[in-house]
């Protein structure tokens, strides 16, 4: 299994745990030279004995303390970094999937920042700890030693050969839990048409049974799991009482070890077991948790968008040589030229499906085509979405987008025809807008988009459906405001209605992957 | 303890094999330091050898109580969060919370995480330190009073009063970090979804920017988590020091041989507590949230009526200060057809919702809930419809989705755009076979053909009202209603309207005039 952690911080990381645990053997050393000289009165200066015991103890301490604090830290940098890279992977197309781009940030993530955090950092040190031991019991006893050498494959072994095979299916449960879980949290969120079609009984039936399902299959892989733990220690255990048994034959039989010896040795000879336990136990948590950040690094993985394929030109809005657009293997525009005045409405009409949005996107630099060029006047252009989404912001924040006055935004407002809608609101202009809560009637909304985009009057504006759900009377407000400022910009706006098409300059229309000049009106 | 019901026993076994386990696991330790002073004292050769085998059997009592333990405990885990799942789902359907959003949907996850932790993480635990620790304390009374003293005094420093003292902090902590996280998704949420625009005015780095800087917060919260937990430690392990210490020099005299055995018993006591102080400390912060969500929402019991109508009703969201229906005034007879037109914004929805609420009518709302199943479960509800998987794939073929079968597994958000869902809810409607209808926009997204098919299969009911945009088929209505601002500010027979100079005939005629 790989540990995420480049050779200089594995170094580190090891020459920590190194000083942490030797501090550890000392204070071991002094702590069963103490009780030697207690039980057997061996005459030891017990002041300055427990003076050095406490020293190391504190010793250690401080440094294996340390050593989880800083690894800790590190691993939340890392993580942080990684938190980086996924928001940077967050482009146009993200709100298809955007559960998965939040689950991969709220939920893997999180459960891989133990690998990190917890994992890595354990296993460094339980192997120093395993290896330092070790070699402290053959300098002391060289037959617990060997005891501690001769058993200690079993438990990897062990592990190996019982975990490997449930580790698979443990994996597949949890992953089935997690479905059981997606199912339930659907059903709450779904709730409304189970209320409507009068199932609930049979989804509850439904989840019930899901659940019992899970339970028995669950603890039946358990069991295994569980079961291999037991045998760990039982081995163990078996390992303890090996040694226990040596330490025991040699102060009675053949009584050639001192007490000092005997209880250092039982004091090392568990924590080294449990050393290896938790290398076990914890091998089959970091790869649980290693299966968690696989899913977010698919998405850390994904091919960056590119958007800034558009050039330059000062002769036109925007200008087009061979340009291919497209979604995957579907061909929307096909090595097609256009070029757009600087001044004009420039219509775009076509059936539902044919890529009109694609198109604009295109000129937005939010759809990289497949061939050709693309040049555009400015990179600063306006656009006037066939979608409503407001962050939590205010009606005046939303339409000065922070760098226009109040009277700006009033005056907009009224070319607008919006003064009366708005000033009847509760707070005005300065009315927030919560939760995508606007208190304005749809086309309330539709000139509220206006607004913001009008406000700055950029040389390129680009508009979807701008005239859909305005009533007759305001459509006519609309119209005169952008016949007005058609004659400084440039207005690119695909149009369902062929009123709007009146005062259009040109015309195209988008079909079976060709852009045609369509008539005027 | 409410929630221990069904699984009670397993929990009050798992409890008492935890602390058998555990007090096992702190005699071997004792047990070997006591041989070892023994040993040197010349003891018949069995005594040894039978303090031995004690601990061997000692090891494999220990090992196979925990390993009962575990089972029981995730056993009632895994059922008691079934449990809850199902008793949450019962409650929410009758409740009036909107669910729809990512971020409800997200709280809920992590209320049921909470609970996980709330049990298996932090009460459990601690109560079998507690019974450990007490039992431990007694036994201690065999040796010295002195000892029980030196023992009482640790656990009420390790388990109450440490536990206590952080409280405050890691609850703390513990707020701060949900609140950062709210703050994130929220922030994320936008982002994402507010991509498009964002980028056009170029603040889309702005905003990328601000994220990672609120996700420092996270960082940061995490680190003071790493740093409490160090301190912890090291205050306990001090503790634990100045203990050992305390054994030394007060009994050293009186009990050289026992010395040993209660120091390795008193290391291994401390091993098993250190453990618990934190997540104990989280208690009171982790239960005031879990009891915070344990509700959803208010629950409101309809009377369903037969009939279709609304007499001068007026109404407003509780959250806001607008009538979003003004003295609305509606009646929709057996066998009549009725459209409901307006721009958006003004109140169809509403107005929809009002009506659903106390109809048994066939519903297309507004959102479109599918589930994580198949299409055959997802149309029948889970087989609460009865079709048979024939018949299922004939109707996918005939509103041309033969790209799903039957038995293909589909998610709630990714596979399905709008108009699949349109048309996937539609078969589910016809499978659940209503004769009244009430649809919200039965054919948005959906392209001329696909219209004509859906409306077909809308004018074959009896009794329908749609609110629609799609005034393709208006003349089929018997009735229509146009609603502006919340108002009905016309009424009467399509062809009435349709002949007369109002807001319908205008509307009728901009539909016409559309590309």
């Amino acid at each position: 299994m790989k540990l995420n952690l480049s050779l200089k911080q594995a170094v580190l990381y090891s020459s920590l745990a190194i000083i942490s645990v030797v501090f550890y053997i000392v204070f071991g050393h002094h702590l069963s030279r103490i009780l030697e000289s207690i039980v057997m009165g061996t005459g030891l200066n017990i002041t300055q004995s427990l003076t050095y015991m406490s020293m190391f103890f504190i010793l250690f301490i401080l440094t294996d303390k340390f050593y989880n604090l800083y690894t800790r830290t590190r691993a939340n940098q890392s993580i942080e970094h990684k938190a980086g890279q996924l928001f940077d992977r967050i482009d146009v197309k993200t709100q298809r999937e955007s559960e998965g781009m939040i689950n991969a940030l709220h939920v893997h993530l999180e459960e891989y920042r133990s690998y990190e955090t917890a994992f890595v950092p354990t296993i460094i040190k339980t192997m120093i700890k395993v290896t330092l031991i070790i070699a402290t019991l053959f300098f002391i006893d060289i037959y617990a030693g060997a005891i501690l050498l001769f058993t200690a494959p079993f438990i990897p072994l062990y592990y190996v050969l019982v975990g490997l095979q449930t580790q698979e299916e443990s994996v597949k449960q949890a992953t089935r839990f997690d479905n059981i879980g997606t199912l339930f949290l659907n059903l709450i969120r779904g709730k409304d048409t189970v209320k409507n079609t009068n199932s609930k009984e049979t989804l509850i039936k439904r989840l019930e049974s899901d659940n019992k399902g899970f339970v028995k299959e669950t603890m039946h892989i358990l069991k295994y799991a569980f079961q291999s733990t037991m045998m760990l220690e039982f081995i163990t255990i078996l390992g303890i009482g090996l040694v226990a048994l040596e330490v025991a034959l040699r102060i009675i039989i053949f009584q050639n070890i001192s007490f000092y010896t005997a209880f250092f040795v039982l004091l090392l000879a568990p924590e080294f077991y449990n050393a290896l336990k938790v290398l076990g136990t914890e091998f089959h948590n970091g790869k649980l948790a290693l299966g968690s950040y696989e899913r977010a690094e698919e998405i850390i993985k994904q091919p960056a968008m590119n958007t800034s394929y558009r050039g330059k030109t000062d002769s036109w809005a925007a200008t087009a040589e061979n340009l291919t657009v497209g979604h995957d293997d579907k061909i929307l525009l096909k090595n097609t030229n256009f070029n757009f005045s600087k001044t004009g409405l420039t219509a775009i009409t076509g059936e539902s499906g044919a890529g009109k949005t694609t198109l604009l996107r295109t000129l937005l630099g939010l759809h990289e085509p497949a061939a050709g060029t693309l040049d555009v006047l400015t990179t600063d252009i306006g656009y006037v979405s066939d979608q409503v989404y407001f962050s939590d912001t205010t009606i005046y924040d939303y339409v000065s987008g922070n760098s226009h006055s109040e009277e700006k935004v009033m005056e907009i407002l009224h070319k607008l025809n919006l003064t009366d809608s708005i000033d009847n609101l509760e707070a005005g202009i300065y009315t927030p807008i919560v939760n995508h809560d606007i208190p304005l009637s749809g086309g309330e909304i539709v000139r509220l988009k206006m607004a913001r985009v009008l406000i700055s009057k950029p040389e390129i504006i680009i508009m979807d459906e701008p005239t859909e759900f305005l009533d007759a009377q305001t459509e006519q407000l609309v119209m005169k405001y952008l016949t007005e400022l058609k004659e400084t910009s440039a207005i690119i706006a695909v149009i369902h209605r062929r009123q709007l098409l009146s005062i259009a300059d040109s015309h195209y229309v988008l079909n079976n992957g060709e852009l045609q000049r369509g008539d005027t009106v | 303890m409410m929630y221990l019901k069904g699984e009670k026993m397993h929990i009050f076994y798992s409890i008492v094999l935890g602390i058998i386990g555990g007090l096992v696991g702190v005699a071997i330790f004792g047990l070997s330091g006591y041989m070892i002073s023994l040993s040197f004292f010349e003891p018949p050769f069995f005594l040894i050898i039978l303090i031995i085998a004690m601990i061997k059997m000692f090891g494999l009592t220990k090992g196979a109580a925990k390993y009962m333990e575990r089972l029981l405990s995730h056993d009632a885990t895994f059922k008691m969060i079934g449990r809850l799942r199902a008793s949450y789902f019962k409650q929410s359907v009758n409740s009036t919370e909107d669910t729809h959003s990512v971020r409800y949907i997200q709280k809920l996850t992590s209320y049921f995480d909470d609970i996980e932790d709330y049990y298996i993480r932090i009460i459990y635990p601690y109560v079998v330190a507690v019974f450990i620790s007490l039992i431990l304390t007694v036994l201690s009374l065999l040796i010295d009073p002195m000892l029980l003293v030196i023992l009482l005094v640790s656990v009420l420093i390790l388990l109450l009063i440490m536990p206590l003292v952080i409280s405050g902090i890691s609850g703390k902590l513990y707020d701060e970090r949900n609140k950062v996280e709210d703050s994130l998704f929220t922030q994320l949420y936008h982002y994402i979804h507010d991509f498009t625009n964002l980028f056009v005015v170029k603040e889309d780095r702005q905003v990328n920017e601000n994220i990672k800087a609120t996700y420092k917060k996270i960082t940061k919260n995490e680190n003071k988590e790493a740093s409490l937990d160090a301190v912890i430690d090291t205050v306990s392990l001090l503790i634990q020091l100045g203990m050992i210490l305390l054994i030394i020099v007060l009994f050293s005299g009186d009990y050289p041989l026992l010395i040993p055995m209660i120091i390795l018993l008193l290391m291994s006591f401390f091993e098993l507590t250190i453990p618990v102080i934190k997540p104990a400390s989280k208690y009171k912060a982790v239960k005031a949230r879990v009891e915070a969500v344990n509700n959803p929402g208010g629950s409101v019991q309809e009377d369903k009526h037969q009939s279709l109508s609304l007499s001068n009703m007026t109404f407003r969201y509780p959250s806001t200060k607008r009538d979003v229906l003004n003295s609305i005034n509606i009646d929709i007879k057996p066998g009549e057809k009725h459209a409901l037109i307006g721009s958006s914004g003004s109140g169809k929805t509403t107005l929809l919702n009002q009506l659903i609420k106390q109809s048994d009518a066939g519903i297309m709302p507004q959102h479109l809930d599918f589930y994580n199943a198949t299409v055959k479960e997802n149309i029948t509800m889970f087989n609460h419809f009865e079709s048979e998987e024939n018949q299922i794939n004939e109707l996918l073929e005939q509103f041309e989705l033969d790209h799903f079968k039957a038995d293909d597994y589909i998610t709630s958000t990714e596979y399905l755009s709008l108009g699949e869902k349109k048309r996937m809810h539609l078969i589910r409607m016809y499978i659940e076979n209503k004769n009244t209808w009430i649809l919200d926009e039965p054919t948005a997204s959906l392209n001329t053909r696909l219209r004509d098919k859906i409306w077909e299969e809308i004018f074959q009911k009896d009794t329908v009202l749609a609110a629609t945009h799609d005034l393709s088929h208006l003349d089929r209505f018997d009735y229509v209603h146009y609603l502006e601002g919340g108002t009905i500010i016309e009424s009467s027979s399509t062809e009435d309207a349709l002949d007369h100079d109002g807001p319908v005939r205008e509307a009728y005629r901009r539909y016409r005039d559309a590309l």
